[in-house]
């Protein structure tokens, strides 16, 4: 079976497109998750599934992917490098195209040591450049990594994470490229809060023409307290400037203000060049999405 | 240099509990530049030992020896008498020289004395860090110099992850981002260049992915 995207086709038509970030689970029951999905049906293009984020442990993202296609909505599913080496990688590729996932977001992963499992042994054999490579060879050569025949090519939009909030910003695009050359078809980037740090990679990123022409999918994150705020303030790869920290000490309702906010930032990064659409990451705040779209 | 950390008194106290005569073994070469297993480190060993011994009321004696490096048959066999007198032995060389005693006196329980933690050096004075993984496949001209897998929590070799800020690593804002420092490194000698192209899969298995190693050079045997 292949897997159409309709993703893709959205973008090729030049649709702004809304994918929203869907809380996974944390035991053996898919209840939880189609709660959120009614929450969001029918309102998003996609829904964009992480992979064990924070290096916690989540429903498998694939089972996920299975039930809300399932379902009725497309998925975005990623695929980060920390938990699975070359032949989990390409053996992931064929299994989700083969179960009709089409679009595979590819990620570093958060390093094992930040999340409740600090003992987890890494893998990283492969690493974000080279995931979007082989998935690139697997379908466009129909070959593995190691030269061999892919018996059915996977058919895969293949997207890739870039962070324009870490460093060193100067060679963020020149990373960007790297992913670009190895065959990535789209980029999603962390959760903008920063829009003048975004500005300036976003310029960076058009300078460099081949990078024109692929969508970037900015991450949006709605901040629903102070704590919140504070809290990813100390993450790692995310910029959240005081100003905005202030903003909601400064209010009465700081989720009401939170909101305002994430959607002035969506305003914003529509009108930028290459922004090609959005990410929701709002897991288990589902109920805030519409706010947000509308 | 290997360098090591002594390991915690109690757990050896607790190791060594059943017996009342023991052989404490320093290794004279990396443990002891880095002071985790040399014959000083020993002697501590032995006399913390003892007297923990006797404060709980029984009799502990101790032997102490350290010869030139305990990864070697030849040197080992230098602890052959003290052995024999000995019912256990505890070895403070690294890994490798822990395993060598054991080999050597296969009759005598062997325990380690110290944790062996990674290949490095002495950034300043009392502070060793971890530079080289011994993965069989060495790219450090290509990085500056710098090495991407030992100094790189993820062992990437295609730039930074999406987590290095301020030249600092996701996993710990103490630890330096090596991505950020062979960047600043190759911008420095107008090797940027260097960086654009895509490094393929690397081949893990020359490291320790590819089972325990062995290097044979016919042209040394005898």
């Amino acid at each position: 079976m292949s897997a159409n995207s309709g993703l893709k086709k959205l973008l090729e038509k030049g649709e702004f497109v809304i994918i929203a970030g869907i809380g996974i689970p944390r035991g053996a029951d898919f209840k939880p998750l189609e709660e959120r999905y009614k929450l969001l049906e029918k309102k998003v293009n996609a829904f964009y599934i992480p992979d064990n984020p924070g290096a916690n442990v989540y429903l498998l993202g694939l089972a996920a992917a299975v039930h809300l296609q399932k379902l009725g909505g497309e998925t975005l599913l990623e695929l980060n490098c920390r938990d699975r080496n070359r032949i989990a990688i390409q053996s992931s590729i064929l299994g989700t195209a083969a179960l009709g996932i089409p679009n595979l977001l590819f990620s570093t992963g958060d390093h094992q040591t930040l999340g409740n499992f600090r003992g987890a042994k890494r893998v990283y054999d492969v690493d974000l450049t080279q995931a979007i490579q082989i998935a690139r060879g697997m379908r466009d050569e129909k070959k593995f990594s190691n030269g061999e025949e892919v018996e059915q090519p996977p058919s895969v939009f293949i997207g890739a994470e870039v962070n324009p909030f870490a460093d060193p910003l100067e060679f963020r695009p020149a990373l960007m490229a790297k992913k670009v050359e190895a065959g990535a078809d789209f980029v999603q980037t962390r959760a903008v809060f920063d829009l003048e740090r975004f500005g300036k990679w976003i310029k960076l990123v058009r300078q460099q023409k081949p990078l024109q022409k692929i969508p970037i999918l900015a991450g949006i994150m709605p901040l629903v307290s102070v704590e919140h705020a504070k809290a990813l303030q100390e993450a790692p790869g995310m910029i959240v400037p005081d100003s905005l920290v202030q903003r909601l000490e400064s209010s009465s309702k700081p989720e009401e203000e939170g909101i305002k906010v994430a959607k002035e930032i969506i305003n914003q990064v529509k009108k930028m060049e290459g922004v090609r659409g959005i990410v929701l990451h709002a897991g288990g705040m589902e109920s805030l999405i519409p706010q947000l779209i509308t | 240099m290997i360098t090591a950390v002594r390991k915690p008194l109690n757990e050896i106290i607790e190791m060594v509990a059943p017996y009342e005569k023991i052989l404490v073994t320093g290794c004279g070469t990396c443990v002891t530049i880095d002071y985790s297993g040399g014959a000083k480190e020993a002697a501590i060993l032995a006399s913390q030992l003892r007297i923990a011994r006797r404060l709980g009321g029984k009799k502990l004696e101790t032997l102490e020896q350290t010869v030139e490096r305990q990864c070697e048959w030849e040197f080992v066999k230098e602890f052959t008498d003290h052995a024999a007198e000995c019912q256990a032995i505890i070895s403070m060389a690294c890994g490798a020289g822990i395993q060598t005693v054991a080999a050597a006196f296969p009759d005598k329980p062997v325990f380690p004395g110290v944790n062996t933690r990674f290949v490095g050096m002495p950034q300043k004075q009392g502070v060793w860090e971890e530079r080289c993984i011994c993965c069989g496949n060495c790219v450090l001209h290509l990085t500056g110099g710098l090495c991407p897998f030992a100094r790189c929590a993820k062992t990437l070799l295609n730039g930074p992850c999406e987590g290095s800020q301020d030249g600092k690593c996701e996993v710990n804002r103490e630890l330096d981002c090596v991505w950020q420092q062979i960047y600043d490194i190759l911008k420095e000698k107008g090797r940027l260049a260097d960086l654009q192209k895509i490094f393929p899969l690397r081949d893990w298995s020359t490291g320790e992915d590819g089972g325990y190693r062995i290097t044979v050079r016919e042209d040394m045997m005898l």
